[in-house]
């Protein structure tokens, strides 16, 4: 009986003297000091790298990412995060918003772009910053810059895009394709 | 003295464009004008509250269902969102804080040296358990 309380009381003690050595351990071992954790080079939620707006004077555009960071490959990754699961593949609009705000960044910080993500609760949706990408960016702001007075002249639009859309009631392709009879205009 | 005449008009300032209108333009060019052309899109949210409001003491408690009162939402979410442009709502911590990769480190030594230990203290209780 003796025998096995000191046995149990040995057991417990070398646990312990472990645990111990284990906790000296841990304040002896260096903090934040690794080379593969990116380097955060904005954020418009802390303020790091001003947190403003970014501006890009040559094309006359602005964007304010959540973050940017820098992996330690060197890539460059604009993250914007989301609210609920992500879908299975990132939308049209989402993609040019992204490459847009992608040529600010590489023109407002003198860095380029390789990859936006979008951060879902589940998991992140990647989109690589492709030459062909930004020249579609490019195309689509020169049209843009060319309706800026007159307005768009549009023929035809996908009938769930206008269900979706908050000016159907108001809009001529919108009552056609998606009919609003509860609408305080019809 | 030959007199020069300056015929340079200054550049017309172009319209500091938001990235997001490519991608609203991208999906519909026309929302993407009535975004910038609709009465209120420049109005701020007490005034969009105010017409949200007022449409609802007219049509009751069915005005959630009218297109009207959900472009005023969206109306609103836009105005709410040139307060506080591009900062969304972090649904969790995006950046891994320092020493991250350490805690877990500290975690695999701490869980190794339980288990040296009780194997080290039924090594003990059985030497003494053979006595």
């Amino acid at each position: 009986m003796t025998t096995d309380l000191i046995g149990a009381v040995l057991g417990i003690a070398f646990v312990a003297i472990v645990a111990l050595i284990v906790l000296a351990a841990n304040d002896t071992l260096p903090k934040g000091t690794d080379p593969t954790a990116p380097q955060m080079l904005y954020s418009s939620a802390t303020g790091v790298g001003s947190g403003g707006p970014l501006v890009a004077h040559a094309l006359a555009l602005a964007a304010q990412p959540d973050f940017i960071e820098r992996a330690a490959d060197g890539a460059v990754r604009i993250v914007t995060l989301r609210v609920g699961l992500a879908p299975a593949a990132i939308s049209r609009e989402d993609a040019l918003t992204l490459a847009a705000q992608a040529l600010v960044v590489d023109e407002a910080l003198g860095v380029a772009t390789s990859v936006a993500l979008l951060r879902y609760q589940d998991r992140d949706l990647a989109l690589p910053m492709t030459p062909a990408l930004r020249d579609l960016v490019h195309q689509r702001i020169d049209t843009i810059r060319a309706h800026e007075a007159q307005g768009p002249i549009v023929q035809r639009q996908d009938a769930t895009v206008c269900r979706a859309c908050a000016y159907r009631a108001m809009c001529p392709i919108g009552k056609m394709n998606a009919p609003a009879p509860h609408s305080v205009l019809s | 003295m030959p007199m020069t005449l300056d015929f340079r008009q200054p550049m017309p300032q172009e319209r500091i464009m938001d990235a997001r209108e490519v991608g609203r333009y991208e999906v519909c060019p026309l929302a993407w004008w009535y975004d910038r052309q609709h009465p209120l899109a420049s109005a701020d949210v007490a005034t969009i509250m105010h017409r949200m409001e007022l449409l609802t003491a007219v049509y009751g408690p069915g005005t959630q269902d009218l297109p009207e009162y959900q472009l005023l939402q969206h109306l609103r979410e836009r105005a709410e969102a040139r307060v506080t442009p591009g900062v969304a709502v972090p649904v969790a911590q995006p950046i891994r804080p320092a020493g991250a990769p350490h805690s877990l480190l500290h975690l695999v030594i701490a869980i190794a040296a339980i288990v040296i230990g009780l194997v080290a203290a039924g090594m003990v209780f059985a030497v003494t358990q053979g006595r």
